[in-house]
């Protein structure tokens, strides 16, 4: 990274909008307009840029799939694989993203290339789909899959931990 | 039986605290927005609060020396010198206090006589004028004005002396105002202390929630450290009210004086506590200034409100509290705040809670989510413009 894209990121992360994203919640766009003294248009206007740069990625529920009614299964797998001439993990990194089963995928330091998050509808699906489409794919040397057994906190929500609301007085000095 | 005659004199004619009163309202009602919290709406950085298990679980439950550990004294030490441009020695210029409310406690016992005059300004946070009675001193109080955006002048000060007055009590970000005072006003107070040989207690609770400018503390004023005693905590910065930390720096002598009240008092503050506050002063920086830039947000958001809702608001440089004036309504701020209450389910502080001079304004603190903001600004058109059109 150059100098000049980390200060992109830096730029990026102290806009007001983006602030307001993180620490907001679940504010909605005439609610952020609001406190950013902005109209809607114009909030709508800085949202639509940050995608258009690909800053913003998109908005997603943040769901407990851990509870047993969800039907999820998911796994992380640790996957070797061969470097190209020319192209390095890219190619076969982005590949293997296309999968719908694929949540997230990583390239990592360390005693493996790519970490990558699957979701699947049951154990089984998840296995297949590791011994059929990703463990088969040219280049791949090795998958190591991890199933995940509970979750403890999914993006900043606490999942196990009871966190009772803090009881503030009403008035105080 | 009447049991009044066995209460000493002093405290029986102490006035009620106006927060109080208007508690009782508050606390009677159901689903309040309340802007009548003077704390963070955060709740202690859970690396604070995990160094403060890991104390108990070492087995950290015993008596502290009177000062405080020497450990937290030499955070502190670092901390004030970092950040305030003071220097003071761990050994015996410092000591821990449950919270700033004891500091200023310790202070006032250590310092004032019989009869001795202490200025302060005013609208203030309410234990000051107390604190000065419960030790037998003079109340002096010195009025801050809507038009200095709430800061303390010296002219005010010049105005309001008398012979006999002896400490001079700063809270610079202001609770309730918000406001404060830049290098310029701060240096002609302590020329003014000087001039006047006050001893000062600067209580800078506030001073890491300076929004506009650079905090200037007065004891890091040529010639003022051996006049200043400082007063800071960590309840507001580092959201740890419940914890009741904090502390006093000053010159020895001052420090060894209050040090004997604390010992025969208090003893020492809790050691959790202060095992906690440690783990805030080495660790805790970029936690407190995440929550202050939030603060910040806020506070040009809801003073915006205020202003277009016709709420004439000051923009306060420090502090999360905003103190818009009410009295264009044409209601006291009595009337206004329980008005509000009652029809609107707002909850603001009478401004006259914290002095006379707080006559005509109420205080909001902002310290909570947008969301409620976003609807107490709400509500308060509604009932600005419902009392206009009664009018």
């Amino acid at each position: 990274m150059d100098l000049l894209d980390f200060f992109a990121i830096i730029t990026f992360l102290m806009k007001p909008i983006v602030k307001l994203l993180l620490e907001g919640g679940s504010l909605s766009t005439a609610q952020m307009a609001e406190v950013l003294n902005l109209s809607v248009a114009e909030v709508e206007q800085q949202l639509a840029d940050l995608k258009a740069q690909n800053l913003l990625l998109g908005f997603r529920p943040v769901l407990n799939l851990t509870r047993e009614d969800s039907g999820v299964v998911r796994a992380v797998i640790e996957v070797r694989i061969t470097p190209e001439r020319g192209g390095g993990f890219n190619r076969l990194a982005e590949r293997i993203s296309r999968f719908d089963e694929v949540e997230s995928c990583f390239l990592m330091s360390g005693g493996y290339d790519l970490l990558v998050f699957v979701n699947g509808a049951s154990l089984q699906k998840v296995a297949a789909f590791v011994s059929e489409k990703l463990s088969t794919l040219e280049g791949v040397l090795s998958t190591a899959t991890h199933f995940m057994l509970r979750s403890y906190k999914e993006q900043g929500f606490l999942l196990e931990v009871k966190t009772e609301e803090a009881v503030r007085l009403k008035v105080a000095p | 039986m009447d049991n009044s005659r066995f209460i000493a004199k002093h405290v029986l004619n102490l006035p009620k605290s106006g927060i109080r009163d208007f508690f009782e309202i508050v606390a009677k009602m159901k689903d309040v927005i309340s802007l009548g919290i003077g704390e963070p709406d955060f709740d202690t950085p859970w690396h604070i609060r995990e160094a403060g298990i890991y104390a108990l679980e070492k087995g950290k439950t015993h008596y502290t020396s009177n000062l405080g550990l020497i450990e937290l004294r030499r955070a502190i030490s670092k901390y004030v010198e970092k950040n305030f441009s003071i220097s003071y020695a761990p050994e015996n210029e410092i000591i821990i206090t449950v919270g700033v409310s004891e500091a200023l406690d310790l202070a006032c016992r250590a310092l004032i006589n019989p009869g001795d005059k202490v200025m302060y300004h005013q609208p203030c946070y309410v234990s000051y004028s107390p604190s000065i009675t419960l030790a037998h001193g003079l109340a002096v109080p010195v009025p801050t004005f809507a038009k200095d955006d709430f800061a303390l002048t010296v002219e005010a000060l010049r105005a309001a002396w008398q012979p006999g007055c002896k400490l001079l009590m700063l809270n610079l970000p202001c609770n309730p105002t918000g406001g404060t005072c830049d290098r310029a006003q701060i240096e002609a107070i302590a020329k003014f202390a000087i001039e006047k040989d006050l001893l000062v207690l600067s209580d800078e609770i506030y001073s890491e929630l300076t929004f506009a400018g650079v905090h200037t503390s007065i004891a890091s004023l040529p010639g003022m450290q051996e006049r200043t005693i400082f007063l800071h905590g960590f309840s507001k910065a580092f959201a740890m009210t419940g914890w009741r930390i904090g502390y006093a720096c000053g010159p020895a002598a001052l420090v060894e004086a209050m040090m004997k009240v604390h010992q025969y008092s208090m003893l020492c503050a809790s050691i959790l506590s202060q095992e906690a506050a440690i783990e805030a002063l080495v660790r805790g920086e970029d936690a407190m200034k995440a929550m202050r830039d939030q603060y910040h947000r806020r506070r040009d958001f809801m003073v915006r409100r205020f202003n277009e809702i016709g709420l004439k608001c000051h923009l306060p440089r420090g502090s999360f509290y905003a103190f818009p004036e009410v009295s264009k309504t044409g209601l006291s701020e009595k009337d206004f705040a329980v008005g509000l209450l009652q029809t609107e389910k707002v909850a603001m502080v009478p401004g006259t809670a914290f002095g006379p001079n707080g006559s005509g304004f109420c205080r909001a603190c902002f310290a909570t989510s947008y969301e409620q903001l976003i609807e107490a600004a709400t509500r308060l058109e509604r009932y600005v413009a419902a009392v206009a059109a009664k009018k």
